[in-house]
């Protein structure tokens, strides 16, 4: 019994996965020619995602959900307003504080330089405190405002057609900004990651409580749209923080403008930094990189670098010093169990504060029985353990091929220079080298074999170690599409990225739970399948739009303005159902599968300092458009049935 | 009056399956008949539509001919039986329910019992029966209850034949399942509700198909029962679309029927009860014993009823509205479960389900009792 039911749960989950992977495996190995490394960790990860998924999703329906609904359809009778607004707020700032997106948008921020991102490097390092506390209440305002819209019978389509504008209006604005505009793309996607794989199932299940117990006579998928608002309110809460804080940062320059020991300068840079010793740090880096001379570092920092620079090493030191270091392989017992360990405080993070939140609602100030609560334990303990090896799954299995993939992609439109295949050729000596004439002058070559036969290699291109004398040569390749020009490789990225959009979305476990309360709530008409593919579609179409603003650099707004003020339109003539259904879906889109690939495809293209910020907030916006259409045709339908009936 | 009826209050159980565009008008209706309460039960009606194809070529990627599933409301009232015919005449004109495709009304006779009365304008019912109305049909109701997912074949086979529109609920099982403890995750909760409304004559082969095509000769799969109703408007449209004649082949088989006095001649494969199959016989009569009550309680009554000798049941989310004048309960999420038990349990039943407080004012609970003419599914 246990095993059937077992196969069941995770056939259904390979199901999911499995094109996403065989996807990334073929493009990398068959389009790109790039080897797949540890493909033996990558499966392992693999199947650690797809156990992970499947005992996510069953704790979700025998947990989380039940629970969420539970509240939602008990407060309402038992509480006052105050008291709802206070459980729905507690709910959203809970959600937000265990959602470890965030993290994964400060990773991509990492490489973001303080002098040319100055309000960006920090909400991403000094200030992601403000971040995270902007998008927690962000979100509880959210639930609060999502759960008396129940209440009270307040339609949505009034907060989108009023939110949604202002949102694309303060983001042009900040795009005209120099100092703002690296925070426009960061706060959309915000808007984006934070509605996470628990949150997600957990706000709907209380919002279809709460509606079946008011009872506002509408039914159905009416009860969807708290998600909405808890993926727009934190962007409108992160674009408030930075005009708050912009006065306090210095605007984007060069390096020697940032480090200027100008008072009035000097006040911004350590504001930005944080304190002495990081800006002493931010100064070596710069001078790592090439963009400050040392002797001015010296000279403007020399008052700190005395009593800060001591204290804290330097990157450059941090880097010598893991240069020098033994490598820290992955497989390293120590670093495996670390990052194992923190994968589960994480997971039990992530489901243990909103479920006790929960319960004590229920059990202590509604006085509620919990039903099954057998089963409610239990769900929890999948939940956990589901989320644990979903996460630890990702991070060996899916994200290092998308990672890998993604550092592939680039070969598509350049040439590449394959250090996977370099030679060390040593000492060479004259006699080694023999000259070719030609209209510039002789030139001297060198034969080379790495395995496909000897070639000739220009002197040129050997790269020579002055302390050893000796010689490297890296070969270079072609762009893979070189013989069709670089814009059909380009075109081919925004192909490939498309596909990453649709297989990810596939496998969202927010998603899934998502289009299982639509089937649900429309009694089967409107499937799952669906809904994932429409949605997945809209992913895959916004991706490529975002990735496009990566090769071809040009503002977020130009996708998503057009794009909002479609869904606006469609919204306007959908019915009040649909409106939710596709709002909702945008916001759980962008979940623990895409995001990570995202992030990963958007490093391998060279997007780290913040230009690949945007394309999760691009995933988001198409999907709405896709649903509402579907939902339109669907309408139109029956409408157009029930009328030509009506005329025989 | 039956004896199991003894306690309950002679009704009549009205049920209307309205399409989602159509319902705002039988809401109309019974907002003009202040009715005090009306409970509301998702639903979609299933029916075969005709496509053009690409083009209107007829060319396409896909069939000719798909199932097409509309979402509807599955309404249900009482009202006191002299007031029927004139409530159902008054809902099917408002909301046209005599046309194709928008629904059907139907009614039943049934007992409740309840821990306050319910409150009727009865004058303005009284004025409206005056008023005289069609007379009903003689029809049979069949209601299968199926593992998720097997509505739809079962649906295919039954438009196929022309035979009705299926009209399909959700809701989830109770009964071997709930005595496994925390073993009964492994067995899937989730089913189907189908109903079908067809006259007398087609009920056996309604019958026969469900049991054939879904299989409920095998244990765990579900079963079908089936009782009397009055109908004063059945959805025919079995097919919609595409329209290459004047008249559809639902309608010629429709005249044919008429004339030929039953669908018999139309029959493909005598019926015959499937093996592992039980019927109840007359000495034995069987009751739909169903509850009602404030949503999250009724499984509680359930498992009384189970320890008190009721086989399983299934439970289906319900919305509850008010009409009534200055009436306005806070509450609106119900539940209810229907359960199929012999004559001699109705009691027991009953008895066990009141101690545990269905008829208190805290589980807004309704216990209504119908006859049911025949129940079909696996016997050991």
């Amino acid at each position: 019994m246990i095993g059937a039911y077992a196969r069941v749960k995770i056939v259904e989950q390979l199901r999911s996965v499995g094109f996403i992977v065989v996807y990334l495996v073929a493009v990398q190995a068959l389009i790109l020619k790039a080897p797949i490394q540890d493909a033996l960790g990558a499966a392992f990860g693999i199947g650690a995602t797809v156990i992970g998924l499947a005992l996510f999703m069953e704790g979700l329906f025998l947990a989380i959900m039940p629970l969420g609904e539970q509240c939602g359809l008990k407060l309402p009778g038992r509480a006052g307003v105050a008291a709802i607004a206070a459980f729905a707020a507690s709910v959203g700032v809970a959600a937000t504080l265990a959602e470890p997106a965030i993290g994964l948008l400060k990773a991509q921020g990492g490489a973001a330089l303080p002098w040319e991102s100055p309000l960006l490097y920090y909400f991403l390092n000094r200030g992601s405190g403000l971040l995270v506390a902007a998008v927690a209440a962000g979100v509880g305002v959210a639930v609060v405002v999502g759960v008396l819209r129940f209440l009270y019978g307040w339609s949505l389509k009034p907060f989108i057609f009023s939110i949604v504008p202002v949102l694309v209006g303060i983001s042009i604005y900040f795009e005209l900004s120099p100092t703002l505009r690296p925070v426009a793309a960061l706060a959309w996607d915000t808007g984006g990651v934070t509605t996470g794989p628990v949150t997600v199932p957990l706000v709907i299940a209380l919002g279809i409580g709460v509606s079946r117990i008011a009872g506002r006579g509408r039914g159905g998928a009416t009860s969807l749209g708290v998600v909405t608002l808890a993926s727009a309110l934190p962007v409108l809460a992160v674009f408030g923080l930075a005009l708050a804080v912009e006065g306090r940062a210095p605007s984007p320059a060069g390096a020697p403008t940032f480090f200027s020991p100008v008072p009035e300068a000097r006040a911004k840079a350590l504001f930005v930094a944080g304190d002495e010793a990081a800006l002493a740090a931010a100064a070596d880096l710069a001078v790592a990189i090439g963009s400050l001379d040392p002797a001015f570092a010296l000279w403007a920092l020399s008052p700190e670098r005395g009593s800060g620079s001591a204290a804290s090493p330097s990157p450059l030191e941090t880097r010598a010093e893991a240069a020098d270091a033994p490598p820290d392989s992955p497989d390293s017992p120590g670093r495996a169990a670390g990052g194992l360990a923190a994968q589960l405080r994480a997971a039990v993070t992530a489901v243990l504060p909103l479920a006790l939140i929960l319960v004590v609602t229920l059990a202590v100030f509604l006085r509620e029985r919990i039903r099954a609560l057998d089963e409610i334990v239990l769900g929890l303990a999948f939940s956990i353990a589901g989320l644990f090896l979903f996460n630890a799954g990702m991070e060996r299995g899916l994200s290092a091929l998308g990672s890998q993939a993604g550092a592939a992609l680039p070969r598509a439109y350049e040439a590449t220079a394959r250090e996977d295949r370099a030679l060390d050729l040593g000492r060479l000596s004259d006699e080694d080298f023999f000259r070719v004439a030609g209209p510039d002058g002789p030139r001297r070559f060198i034969w080379v074999d790495h395995g496909r036969g000897p070639i000739a290699v220009p002197e040129a291109e050997l790269s020579l170690d002055a302390a050893s004398g000796a010689y490297r040569y890296v070969p270079v390749e072609s762009a893979v599409f070189s013989a069709w020009g670089r814009y059909a490789g380009m075109g081919a990225v925004l192909l490939f990225v498309f596909a990453l959009g649709l297989g990810a979305t596939l496998a969202e476990p927010s998603l899934s739970a998502l289009g299982r309360t639509v089937e649900d709530l429309t009694t089967g008409t409107y499937r799952k399948s669906t809904l994932v593919r429409n949605v997945g579609i809209g992913v895959g179409i916004g991706l490529a739009a975002g990735f496009a603003r990566i090769l071809f650099s040009f503002e977020l707004s130009w996708i998503l303005a057009p794009a909002y003020t479609l869904a606006l339109v469609l919204t306007a003539f959908s019915s009040e159902e649909f409106s939710g259904i596709a709002w909702d879906s945008a916001g759980v889109t962008t979940g623990p599968v895409t995001v990570p690939l995202v992030i990963a495809t958007g490093l391998g293209l060279g997007a780290g300092g913040g230009s690949g910020f945007g394309a999760v907030a691009a995933a988001s916006v198409f999907p709405v458009v896709f649903v509402l259409a579907s939902g339109l045709a669907v309408k139109a339908r029956a409408r157009r049935s029930l009328a030509k009936e009506a005329l025989l | 009056m039956r004896p199991a009826m003894e306690g309950f209050e002679p009704l009549s159980k009205i049920s209307c399956v309205a399409d989602v565009n159509v319902a705002p008008a039988v809401a109309e209706a019974l907002r003009d008949l202040r009715l005090p309460e009306v409970f509301v039960q998702r639903a979609k009606q299933i029916s075969l539509e005709e496509t053009r194809g690409l083009l209107g070529l007829g060319l396409g990627f896909g069939p000719a001919v798909r199932a097409a599933e509309d979402r509807a409301e599955l309404l249900r009232w009482y009202v006191p039986r002299r007031f029927e015919a004139g409530v159902m005449r008054r809902v099917a004109e408002a909301a046209d329910l005599y046309l194709p495709g928008r629904g059907s009304l139907f009614a039943e006779d049934a007992g409740v019992r309840r821990g306050g009365a319910l409150e009727f304008d009865e004058a303005l019912l009284a004025e409206l029966s005056s008023e005289g109305g069609s007379r009903p049909e003689a029809y049979a109701a069949l209601c299968c209850i199926v593992q998720r997912g097997m509505a739809g074949p079962l649906a295919d086979v039954v438009l196929d034949l022309g035979l009705c529109v299926p009209v399909v609920s959700f809701g989830e099982g109770m009964g071997l399942r709930n005595k496994l403890g925390l073993l009964r995750i492994t067995i899937p909760v989730d089913k189907e509700v189908i109903y079908f409304i067809v006259p007398e004559r087609d009920a056996d082969l309604v019958e026969g198909l469900a049991v054939h095509k879904a299989r409920l000769d095998r244990p765990g799969q579900g079963f079908i029962y089936r009782y009397p109703v009055r109908a004063a408007a059945v959805n025919l449209r079995v097919r919609h679309g595409k329209r290459s004649s004047a008249a559809s082949m639902e309608q010629v088989i429709a005249a044919l029927d008429e004339l030929r006095g039953s669908s018999d001649w139309r029959r493909l494969a005598p019926v015959r009860p499937a093996r592992g199959t039980g019927a109840r016989d007359r000495a034995d009569p069987l009751y739909c014993l169903s509850f009602v009550t404030e949503e999250g309680l009724v499984g509680e009554f359930v498992r009384a009823a189970m320890d008190a000798g009721a086989g399983g049941a299934t439970l289906v989310p319900l919305e509850h509205r008010s009409y009534a004048a200055g009436k306005d309960r806070p509450v609106h999420a119900r539940e209810t479960c229907d359960l199929i038990v012999p004559e001699a349990v109705v009691g027991p039943v009953i008895a066990a389900a009141e101690a545990r407080g269905l008829f208190e004012p805290d589980s807004l609970g309704i216990a209504e009792l119908s006859f049911v003419d025949k129940a079909v599914t696996y016997r050991a």
